[in-house]
């Protein structure tokens, strides 16, 4: 699958400029997460659930090695074939190699975040063999070509009872990054995800720009928690800062994932451009701006130095008691907002004023 | 009487001092002396959430030294009470002697309607003020603090105040500090949704307890809709109980 997340704030222009994207995305969000609301309320006590996937999840995750080993024993013992897969080439290559081998022309797909990962579909293509969306949301995206938009519209996978033995199963257990993402407590977090789509619904900017911008199989906070896990921080600087900070995907994920903390921890590995998640390291202007504020709020007379010619500074552009426009300002902030002019002494000079009215 | 220590934000501090002033008010007529620590300068939550911890830290570590001793330490703003309680141990994770600071400064902070009503065990300042208003769940004051509640209840206790139902009261007005300027699009695309609702509400005034989220609506009715106010929660409480803070620029 291509990989356009360097894209991000391209992308996302774009569709807030998109009317079928707004409409949708008025409707969609909402409707899930009124859906989730309801299913968690059919728990004797849903918080308690709650917390109860999260310590499973916890410990599925801190345990995953073994686990994967205790799994593939017992799928070998049931007679299943298992493959480890490396990379996206290697499981491709040998769901490929697999399907020549038996004379395979065409296949059939579950919806799968996975193999929009690992770009199956194109794989196959290219090994001329054809493949067929059995979901209808996935079916329809397939047709238009597009990746899709949400992770989890599915329908419920049937009852093992209710359909045939396949004549041979073959699992393949795919690494690509994950191992490496385990390595680090902090990025190890991001593996708990469990692809529910709750913090997407939640999002307030995953609400305004869709799935398109995150560039990738995983959209909304899983993505921005996930991606640079996997991917590294090359190319995810906008991703990790498309984010606010309100917490809400952290309150409604059912696997624990502190998605703002995780963001946090990007952002700090990318400014110090970090060697194992190939961090970019900022930029001088903001490194100048971070060391002045550091510098001058270690030491109040400093600061009150900085806040005066802050204030003179932004001064010179207020008209009447607000300031619309700065050359060389913030230009993304005055696009649609003014900020007030600063008032001529700050709290701290108006202290002894304040201070008198007490007594 | 108790004497609490004011945790002033750089941004109430340098661009909105009112709401400090205000919170003085609130403080006096709830028998509280407020001490000011003027070696205060900035929490460090800029640095912090952009990334640059060295820099967060030397904050940091300035703001505890600065704070240490004091008993109760309270600030008008949520995020920054939710950087110097939480964040912070993020920041020292590595550093025990600062974590275990950190650690003991954390319980003693309080965001400003928080303080009041759980601490104080006040929910009726005695106010009057006759006025529609709705109220906006500003993002950390909500979710990483878990404060809601109080605020409301200060509200619903002025005499004369309606407090009115805002559709997505609780979804971010898309301040996010810097994100507001570098991912412009889409934060104006949400202030701009939460100013519809807000005006949808039938509102006087909105009514909030962070400075960053008053910012950026404001900044954005001042532009779209002139003579529409959102306010501090601090402010809106003072002039309630008659000593309206001059809202100076
Ligand atoms: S990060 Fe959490 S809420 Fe989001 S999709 Fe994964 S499990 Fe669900």
């Amino acid at each position: 699958m291509n990989i356009t997340t360097e894209r991000f704030k391209e992308t996302a222009r774009q569709e807030l400029a998109n009317a079928h994207t707004q409409k949708f995305l008025q409707i969609l969000p909402l409707r899930l997460a009124a859906r989730r609301d309801s299913a968690y309320q059919s728990f004797p006590d849903p918080e308690a659930a709650h917390r109860y996937g999260q310590t499973i999840r916890d410990e599925a995750i801190q345990r995953l090695p073994e686990l994967l080993q205790i799994f593939e024993t017992n799928a070998i013992a049931n007679g299943a074939r298992v493959f480890w897969a490396e990379d996206s080439r290697a499981a491709n290559g040998y769901i490929a190699e697999l399907a020549k081998r038996e004379g395979v022309s065409y296949v059939t797909k579950g919806k799968s975040m996975v193999t929009e990962e690992l770009g199956l579909n194109e794989a196959l293509a290219q090994a001329g063999i054809e493949t067929w969306e059995t979901d209808l949301g996935e079916f329809i995206t397939q047709l238009l070509q597009r990746p899709p938009f949400h992770i989890s519209l599915d329908s419920g996978p049937k009852r093992s009872d209710e359909i045939d033995g396949p004549e041979e199963l073959h699992i393949v257990i795919l690494d690509n990054g994950r191992s490496a993402a385990y390595q680090d407590p902090k990025t190890r977090e991001a593996l708990r995800c469990i692809r529910c789509g709750a913090c997407l619904n939640a999002c307030p900017v995953y609400g305004k720009v869709g799935g398109y911008p995150y560039g990738w199989a995983y959209s909304g906070p899983m993505g921005q928690v996930l991606t640079p896990a996997l991917q590294g921080l090359g190319n995810t600087g906008d991703l990790i800062r498309a984010c606010t900070l309100c917490h809400r995907c952290k309150i409604i994920c059912p696997a624990g994932i502190d998605h703002p903390s995780l963001l946090l921890y990007y952002r700090y590995k990318d400014v110090v451009g970090d060697r194992a998640l190939g961090g970019n390291g900022a930029g001088w202007r903001e490194r100048f701006v971070h060391t002045l504020l550091s510098v001058a709020g270690s030491d109040h007379r400093l600061w009150r130095l900085f806040a005066k010619v802050a204030r003179l500074a932004a001064n010179r552009f207020r008209s009447g008691d607000r300031i619309h426009s700065m050359p060389n300002g913030p230009q993304g902030w005055f696009s649609s907002r003014d900020l007030p002019a600063l008032p001529a002494k700050t709290l701290r000079e108006r202290w002894a004023q304040i201070d008198q009215k007490r007594n | 009487m108790k004497r609490v220590s004011l945790f002033i934000p750089c941004l109430v501090d340098m661009v909105l001092p009112h709401i400090g002033e205000s919170t003085v008010t609130l403080l006096r007529h709830l028998d509280c002396e407020s001490t000011y620590h003027s070696e205060q300068t900035c929490c460090g939550l800029m640095s912090f959430n952009s990334g640059f911890r060295k820099e967060a830290r030397r904050l940091a570590r300035h703001f505890i030294r600065v704070f240490e001793n004091d008993e109760w330490i309270v600030s008008p703003s949520g995020s920054c009470v939710n950087m110097v309680k939480n964040r912070y141990l993020e920041l020292f994770e590595d550093d025990p002697v600062w974590f275990a600071r950190a650690q003991g400064l954390a319980p003693r902070v309080y965001e400003l309607s928080q303080f009041i009503v759980d601490h104080l065990g006040v929910e009726d300042l005695g106010g009057t003020r006759h006025a529609k208003v709705a109220y906006h769940e500003s993002c950390s004051t909500l979710n990483a603090l878990g404060v809601s509640a109080q605020p409301k209840a200060l509200i619903r206790s002025v005499r004369g105040t309606e407090l009115v139902e805002l559709t997505g009261a609780d979804i971010c007005c898309g301040f996010g500090g810097t994100f507001a300027n570098s991912f412009a699009d889409v934060s104006t695309a949400l202030v701009r949704q939460k100013a519809e609702y807000f005006l949808a509400s039938g509102a006087d005034l909105l009514v909030m307890c962070d400075p960053g989220c008053l910012l950026n609506i404001q900044g954005y009715l001042d532009r779209h809709h002139p003579g529409r106010r959102a306010v501090h929660l601090a402010d809106y409480l003072a002039g309630s109980i008659g000593e309206k803070t001059q809202v100076a620029t």
